[in-house]
């Protein structure tokens, strides 16, 4: 690798456009995941990603743009679980799991499809991410969701963090238990559905849970450990744009490797140093303890 | 004085069921008052009743002397021991913090006011030296701990804990008890704390709330507990037995066929007639 190979990448639009959408929605999705990790709803995350799968697969079909489809979806399955779902978290994850299985049979149903009305590559670019065929017109519009559901999290910061530990004590200090809860999976949603794009439906959230796991290994605190899996997020999704791109060079030649590839690839060995890291620390500090 | 909780013909149904009707009382500032009763009889919706998130079908409950709101800072409210996994990214002192001030927009700037009172709070509990640590690597006891500091932080005036003791082994369980019984002596509080067990609470709780069968009966634990003042509240017979310092109130023991309705198990209590 040359910088001149560098710029080559960094001149070419699609790469470009890449990078800005994939860098700023994987900051999001670090952050957002510091507070799924806290609310134990990796499961509605998941959830998420599947319920993309049948926007995105449906849009193709009607010839909508593909995020619209991912996101209406997304939107309206997270405020529907959120509101249809009990109180207790084995209440949400029943609510979650019908949702889950009416939302895969429309998914199988709009795939098949797909494939037999012309759109041969729509179920790639839906499982598997398409963020180099990003509609440019699109870019702008990724930023602004991605700035706005920023300022929201910001905003809703220490009432979600203690609706999460302490529903009671939030409901007594008047905290909108409920409505802080439908807003953080409306952000949930944009930042997973828009990872689809990234990393493909069936990755998405290794956007989500890998940085701000392996953030969380580093840090005790939320917004640090939401701050730091942003900001890992956002290099490893940079990382993988620019590896992918350079992959045409590679073995077999003149075919690039996807880029939810490296995405899950790097995500997953981040969170393995840091593991392996935390592991050893916690060894050492246990040696010194029985001296 | 004013009592610092009083409630006044206060009756609370879900629906066209009723869970209790007509309770009148008061609880007065560092006084610690058990509440007891089986499984069902409201113990929890009477806390939460008083901590003004119920809304009562009839009655009132007054904070102070004035009618119980929302966005109550006089109100501490500690739950059952909450599960996190170990490595949820929450210290001790972020929990405590979110107690002062969780409520508000935005996240919060360190400052040398909120540190202070978050160390307050924690030397309060004895857990300084859980500041620092994942609250999902602590021990039951030690999380229910930091989660009464969290509810003491902001200073209120009515301390609701509601089932604390779940869970909990039994030194941990006569900690928190110590603990609240301080709290209530020293800290100035009205304290209510729901329990299943009526042991823990000897010679700690000044006061037995005791809820059963739609009615409530209140006083000194000796006063509460016998069987003539509970028979009246079942509406049946109830034994109250006493071994060894202990007390297992049982329904129906004199024919033979004993149920302990308020033992150390929950489930002892389902088994009512």
């Amino acid at each position: 690798m040359t910088l001149g190979w560098l710029g080559e990448a960094l001149a070419s639009a699609p790469v470009e456009h890449a990078l800005v959408a994939g860098t700023e929605i994987a900051f999001l999705s670090g952050l957002v995941g510091a507070f799924v990790i806290l609310r134990g709803q990796s499961f509605a995350g998941h959830v998420l990603t599947d319920v993309g799968t049948t926007g995105g697969a449906g849009a193709y079909l009607v010839g909508m743009n593909g995020w619209l489809g991912f996101l209406s979806f997304g939107v309206v399955a997270s405020v529907g679980m959120e509101l249809t779902g009990g109180r207790t978290r084995g209440e949400r994850d029943l609510a979650t799991g019908v949702v889950l299985s009416l939302a895969l049979g429309f998914g199988a149903l709009f795939l098949y499809l797909d494939a037999q009305l012309a759109h041969a590559n729509a179920s790639m670019a839906v499982l598997f991410g398409s963020l180099f065929t990003l509609d440019p017109a699109l870019v702008p519009w990724i930023s602004l969701a991605a700035a706005a559901c920023l300022v929201a999290m910001l905003l809703i910061w220490r009432p979600l963090a203690l609706a999460s530990v302490n529903p009671d004590l939030a409901r007594v200090r008047g905290v909108p238990v409920r409505a802080i809860s439908v807003a953080f999976m409306v952000v949930l949603a944009v930042a997973v559905e828009t990872d689809a794009l990234v990393a493909g439906s069936l990755l998405a959230t290794a956007l989500i849970v890998g940085p701000a796991a392996t953030a969380a290994r580093f840090t005790a605190n939320p917004l640090r450990a939401g701050l730091t899996g942003g900001l890992l997020g956002a290099l490893i999704v940079a990382a993988s744009v620019l590896l992918s791109y350079d992959s045409y060079t590679w073995l077999p030649q003149h075919t690039s490797w996807p880029v939810s590839f490296f995405v899950a690839a790097l995500a997953f060995l981040a969170y393995a140093a840091a593991a392996g890291a935390d592991r050893a620390t916690f060894r050492r500090r246990a040696e010194v303890e029985l001296r | 004085m004013t009592p610092a909780i009083s409630f006044c013909d206060l009756t609370v149904s879900y629906g066209s069921r009723t869970v209790f009707a007509h309770l009148t009382g008061e609880i007065r500032a560092r006084q610690f008052v058990g509440v007891l009763g089986p499984n069902g009889a409201g113990k929890s919706t009477l806390l939460k009743t008083l901590a003004g998130l119920i809304r009562p079908a009839g009655g009132v409950v007054e904070i102070d002397g004035k009618p119980v709101r929302r966005r109550n800072e006089a109100i501490g409210y500690v739950p059952q021991a909450v599960h996190l996994d170990e490595d949820v990214p929450l210290t001790g002192r972020d929990l405590v913090g979110l107690g002062l001030d969780g409520h508000r927009l935005g996240f919060p700037l360190p400052s040398r006011r909120r540190r202070d009172a978050i160390e307050a709070a924690l030397a309060e509990v004895n857990a300084l030296h859980l500041a620092d640590r994942r609250i999902g690597r602590l021990s039951g006891g030690e999380r229910q701990r930091l989660l009464i500091a969290q509810a003491i932080v902001s200073k209120p005036r009515v301390l609701l804990l509601d089932e604390p003791l779940n869970n909990l082994d039994l030194a941990s369980t006569h900690q928190v008890v110590d603990l609240v019984k301080r709290l209530a002596h020293e800290g100035q509080m009205a304290v209510l704390l729901v329990a299943h067990d009526v042991n823990p609470l000897i010679g700690r709780a000044d006061e037995i709330l005791y809820l059963a069968n739609g009615r409530m009966a209140k006083g000194a634990l000796d006063d509460v507990l016998r069987p003539e003042v509970l028979s009246g509240l079942y509406g049946y017979p109830v034994e109250v037995l006493r071994a060894g310092g202990r007390i297992i109130v049982a329904a129906g023991a004199i024919d033979g066929h004993g149920h302990a309705v308020s033992a150390a198990s929950p489930e002892a209590s389902v088994m009512l007639p």
